[in-house]
């Protein structure tokens, strides 16, 4: 559920203080908590990570969002190592990013971060003047950016108050997630006359949404491509049947002269295979260049050699098969075509 | 002639394919792995 003030008047940090001092005393409410960023959205903050305070060597790029000390137990992540926040660790990023020393981080942050495994307890940068040390490691969960490494999330013990804008994070007892929404929804946004309530919604909603979107893309660029596939091969059984046709005499010709069927059928087969072997060494050629433009420029992963080397398979598969039937019919052209004179 | 743009096609189709591939089995393996918390609807 987020909330935004409208209005100059608008105290973020009392509204967060009656929020979840309501939500924590709601029957149904397993916990609450406030955060930045809601996972599985798409919508959060990301930052750089890097191991010496003037900042040389290469960030490591997380996600980052604000939580408090109920934070991990209302999302129902573990700790894998070291401890949670405590309640007075918790700070208000008022004026500039004011970090808290302390942070949590994810197994697979950690891992990035320090590959021999020494994370707990070490300090690490985020602006030049600001150390911060890792108190706790969670096991992985995807944080709000899913793009890049999702399981890169980074945790500041924070209330976000600077924006006027915060989400409320509320898990429910089974069985009692449509009665916890439906009385949240109702009382924070009576309770904020001058501020924006947003709708709320669950985890899994978000979840599907991001699954839903990848899906469509899946089906409709696989849809598009098997198209493509299809007018392709009709592009070279057109080419196979006109040759055909246009060569039905030259045909009764060389059955005339002891060509037998299947010698036919090698002939417009091997014509079909060198078109087929050219465009699939153009294409090679085409397809590198496109998935390097595509990694360039979208971040796409580098093209797999075998996914070119199945593609070409596939391909000259297909097109024989569509070759096949022509060559078929030109093989069953008579030989005494050839003594005909049209 | 034809043959040349018949070979024009295939290129086209087959850099197109291959890409493709790659890209749905990338989307379909980010989609597969798991939230690490419970996401499941308990109403």
């Amino acid at each position: 559920m987020a909330v935004a003030g409208l209005s100059q008047e608008f105290n973020v940090a009392s509204a967060q203080r009656g929020d979840l001092g309501y939500l924590r005393g709601l029957p149904g409410v397993a916990a609450a908590t406030i955060t930045t960023g809601e996972p599985l959205t798409n919508n959060g903050t990301s930052t750089g990570l890097t191991h010496s305070a003037d900042l040389t060597g290469t960030a490591v790029q997380t996600s980052e969002i604000s939580l408090d000390e109920e934070g991990l137990h209302t999302l129902d992540v573990a700790l894998v190592a070291g401890r949670n926040f405590r309640a007075d660790e918790i700070t208000s990023d008022t004026g500039g990013p004011q970090r808290g020393s302390a942070i949590i981080v994810t197994e697979s942050l950690a891992h990035a971060l320090f590959p021999d495994g020494h994370a707990l307890g070490a300090t690490i940068y985020e602006y030049a003047n600001q150390p911060l040390t890792i108190i706790g490691i969670t096991r992985d969960f995807m944080g709000p950016q899913l793009g890049g490494p999702a399981y890169h999330v980074c945790i500041v013990p924070q209330l976000p108050t600077t924006f006027g804008f915060y989400h409320l994070l509320v898990r429910a007892l089974p069985g009692r997630r449509d009665a916890v929404i439906r009385n949240a929804q109702r009382h924070i946004a009576s309770a904020h006359p001058d501020a924006g309530v947003g709708f709320t919604h669950t985890l899994a909603d978000s979840q599907r949404q991001f699954t839903a979107a990848g899906r469509n893309m899946a089906f409709f660029l696989s849809a598009v491509t098997a198209l493509m596939l299809a007018v392709c091969c009709l592009g070279l059984f057109g080419l196979t049947a006109f040759n055909v046709s246009s060569r039905t005499k030259q045909i009764g010709v060389r059955r005339a002269v002891g060509a037998r069927k299947r010698d036919i059928v090698t002939y417009f087969l091997s014509e079909s295979a060198v078109i087929l072997g050219s465009g699939a060494l153009l294409g090679t050629v085409l397809a590198l260049a496109l998935g390097q433009w595509l990694s360039d420029h979208y971040g796409e992963p580098r093209l797999d050699l075998a996914c070119v080397l199945a593609g070409i398979v596939t391909l000259c598969a297909i097109g024989q098969v569509a070759a096949w039937h022509p060559a078929r019919r030109a093989a069953s052209v008579p030989p005494s075509i050839a003594t005909r004179t049209v | 002639m034809g043959a040349l743009l018949v070979v024009a096609q295939i290129a086209i189709t087959l850099a197109v394919l291959c890409n493709t591939v790659s890209i749905v089995a990338h989307a379909i393996a980010q989609i597969d792995r798991p939230a690490g918390f419970d996401t499941r609807d308990t109403s």
